[in-house]
């Protein structure tokens, strides 16, 4: 039976869970590298970032800018919901979402004391972190650690501190509503040049990159900011709640428009493989779905709501 | 997709598996990645623009991952959700977001803070 996805910051069991849920894949570790079962998340999603499609160019890679990345992330997001349902020993447990438009319509001063950000859901803001339940003040290391990051150039490279946010500190607000409704009127999942450019097609408008860039998914990332900004984003379990919206909204938009379809067909270049409807998604596992798996995944999850955006 | 199938992908996916050991990004940033080419046709011309950063921090070249988009937005895989108006101003965040990698002494590394607020200034 699929399983329900709701608001964090509405049903205290989820959330209590889905901390309980990261930080016991936090402590899953491989005796080898001391890495462990979250890091692995981070790791995977730096490669797909760090993969360009085509390799001729440094834009659109495996997982971003691109048409793939609304079923990428949902692949991903799949993946970390059955990995805290196995640790959990919950296979009724839905991944949360945080519906970050609904804050980004309370006045800018009070989005950074939203309830997200309260000692008992992710815990607010500093470097590091010091409420909630990943705050790790002092490098104690049976706490939340970040063992992995990336640096100046996109490469990964060891690390041992704690969590960071800057909420608020390079953008002033979170997406609205209504700049969220404004991307989900749009008809046309994608096109040509299948990019950043175009202001007329959902993904790339809920992607963030038009028509006033960072919007959406990418200004989630920016507001947030610390641990939030460079390519090993998943290291804060915000970014899976951040995603999670995202993918509601893609859920909400397919709703919206259910003869639409997913863009580029199979007859698009070669170019664009790993974002054609029949390629298989990037992965670092031996076997991955397609793309076209990730368009109908109804036996899997659904949401809880959609009246806020639809 | 099916729940059954999905548990069949995660059951061939070892994530701790995967990381035995830190893997090397294959991918370079240098070269063709240092490049960010405009193609489009105005009055009949076809015409492209090949634009290429070439970035010194304290006169020692640097090699980031920077891009420009059509309507002329910089951005960086380094930053992959900041978009600033110019090269200059993503620099800066580069800089800011990752104080370690330009330090003339590296210390222990850690993460960057805010870095003054020139994303706000084009967005707000």
């Amino acid at each position: 039976m699929a399983v329900t996805r709701k608001d964090i910051t509405t049903d205290p069991a989820v959330r209590d869970k889905y901390v309980d849920g990261v930080l016991r894949l936090k402590r899953e570790v491989n005796a080898q590298s001391g890495l462990s079962t979250y890091d692995a998340l981070v790791v995977w999603h730096v490669r797909a970032m760090m993969t360009m499609t085509p390799p001729s160019q440094g834009s659109r890679n495996a997982a971003h800018r691109g048409p793939v990345f609304l079923p990428w992330h949902r692949y991903m997001l799949i993946t970390y919901e059955q990995q805290l349902q196995r640790i959990l020993g919950d296979d009724t447990f839905g991944l949360p979402y945080w519906s970050w438009n609904r804050d980004g319509d309370l006045p800018a001063a009070q989005q950074t004391q939203a309830p997200i950000w309260a000692a008992d859901t992710m815990g607010g803001s500093g470097d590091p972190v010091t409420t909630g339940p990943f705050a790790n003040p002092n490098d104690d290391p049976d706490k939340f650690v970040v063992r992995v990051e990336t640096n100046s150039m996109g490469q990964l490279v060891a690390a041992n501190r704690g969590l960071a946010r800057t909420l608020a500190g390079d953008i002033a607000t979170l997406p609205t509503t209504a700049q969220t409704r404004g991307a989900l009127d749009l008809d046309t999942y994608d096109e040509p040049d299948w990019g950043v450019d175009s202001a007329s097609t959902a993904r790339n408008v809920i992607e963030g990159w038009q028509p006033d860039p960072p919007g959406l998914h990418n200004r989630v990332h920016v507001w947030i900011g610390g641990d939030m900004a460079p390519a090993s984003s998943p290291n804060d379990p915000v970014f899976f709640l951040n995603h999670c919206n995202v993918d509601r909204l893609w859920a909400a938009w397919q709703r919206k428009h259910p003869d639409a379809s997913y863009l580029p067909g199979d007859n698009a270049p070669a170019s664009l493989k790993f974002h054609r409807f029949s390629d298989k998604l990037f992965s670092v596992f031996p076997n991955a779905p397609k793309v076209s798996d990730m368009i109908n995944v109804a036996d899997i999850y659904d949401y809880d709501a959609f009246a806020d955006v639809l | 997709m099916k729940r059954k199938e999905a548990a069949a992908y995660a059951s061939s996916a070892p994530l701790l598996k995967s990381v035995a050991r830190l893997p090397k990004i294959a991918h370079s940033m240098r070269g063709m990645h240092d490049k960010s080419v405009r193609t489009f046709t105005h009055k009949g011309y076809k015409i492209s623009i090949t634009t290429m950063y070439e970035v010194r921090v304290d006169g020692r070249l640097v090699h980031l991952p920077l891009m420009v988009s059509e309507d002329g937005h910089v951005q960086s895989h380094a930053i992959p959700n900041y978009s600033e108006t110019s090269a200059v101003d993503i620099v800066k965040t580069i800089v800011d977001q990752f104080p370690d990698d330009f330090e003339k002494k590296p210390r222990r590394r850690r993460r960057g803070g805010q870095h003054g607020g020139h994303a706000q200034r084009h967005h707000n």
